[in-house]
């Protein structure tokens, strides 16, 4: 199996991993946005889809959060019980940090794709220059997979929020 | 003078990884306001889409001499400490840059003087204007947290 068809075997992988999470932010966005702003979702999707830097996506949501009054649609605090010690945060603060805190999804795609990420200590110097360069040089596949997450979050995500407004919230 | 389709994607990586921790880094850092020490306050929103759309419509040295002028060619109230003092550490952040571009590869070495010298400018407007994105779009949170709490504590006053 080639590189590219491994990645795309480890990042369907790493989306079952994360499906109850994106869940509950389907369910957070519907209470953020109940049915009348789907065009939100559609905004981010977009951003999502023809982005190629993870920080594109995360300076949107910010964008967004930015624009929100106190309490309401990027800014609307989850309703559910939270799992002892979780701080309560607004829906595009729980979004992005659940998509920075995608880097270990990151990490496990990149090993079972001969991706290296980091330089290993104790090997022969010229191997470690070579892991070091390998590593420079592989900087934007590890983004790329990074982005190719996140998109994969943020799908699941909308799926679900459309579930809960085709069911009409229940 | 063409950015490379190579260049461009190093340029990306660098931008999500190096640029938008440094530009984290910016903002948490604590800085000194009239003799007090406290984290960095964000800039006014006019002052951020200014900002931003010089980084965007400009060259680096155009750039450059916006955020000196911010910080030296203008006089700002004592309330107002904090944007000059935001401006002069900008621009010892932004000089930074071409120094890095080239430590990372980004600038090919080996056309003439010129040509290198178009390449540096032209690379380091673009991560200038990378930097400055991220920085916005949290100042723009920052911002509105404080406005919003500044609104709060009016309220609760009258």
């Amino acid at each position: 199996m080639n590189q590219d068809m491994k990645i795309i075997r480890e990042i369907n992988l790493e989306a079952e991993g994360f499906y109850d999470e994106a869940q509950a932010l389907g369910n957070h966005a519907y209470q953020a946005f109940k049915d009348g702003h789907r065009a939100q979702l559609t905004g981010l999707e977009n951003v999502a889809e023809s982005s190629l830097k993870t920080s594109d996506i995360l300076d949107y949501i910010k964008k967004q959060i930015s624009r929100s009054d106190p309490g309401k649609y990027w800014r609307t605090e989850s309703e559910d019980d939270l799992p002892e010690g979780k701080v309560r945060q607004g829906f595009g603060e729980r979004l992005k940090k659940n998509l920075e805190g995608l880097s270990m999804q990151v990490e496990r795609v990149c090993r079972n794709a001969d991706i290296v990420t980091k330089v290993e200590r104790g090997r022969p110097r010229q191997d470690e220059e070579l892991q070091r360069a390998k590593l420079k040089a592989d900087r934007w596949k590890r983004q790329d997979i990074h982005v190719r997450l996140m998109r994969e979050f943020i799908r699941q995500m909308v799926v679900q929020y459309e579930y809960r407004t085709g069911e009409g919230g229940e | 003078m063409p950015i490379n389709e190579e260049q461009m994607r190093l340029l990306r990586a660098l931008s999500d990884v190096e640029l938008y921790q440094q530009a984290m880094g910016f903002l948490n850092a604590e800085v000194e306001i009239n003799r007090q020490l406290e984290r960095r306050p964000p800039l006014p929103n006019t002052q951020i889409h200014g900002l931003l759309n010089v980084a965007q419509a400009n060259t680096y040295s155009d750039l450059q001499d916006f955020i000196k002028h911010q910080h030296s060619g203008r006089t700002w109230q004592d309330k107002n400490e904090h944007i000059k003092v935001f401006y002069k550490d900008l621009e010892r952040a932004i000089s930074k840059l071409p120094d890095f571009a080239k430590s990372e590869g980004l600038i090919a070495e080996g056309s003439s003087v010129e040509a290198n010298k178009k390449e540096r400018e032209k690379i380091s407007q673009l991560l200038a204007c990378e930097f400055i994105q991220h920085l916005a779009a949290e100042n723009l949170v920052r911002e509105r947290v404080r406005m919003d709490e500044e609104k709060m504590k009016k309220e609760g006053k009258s």
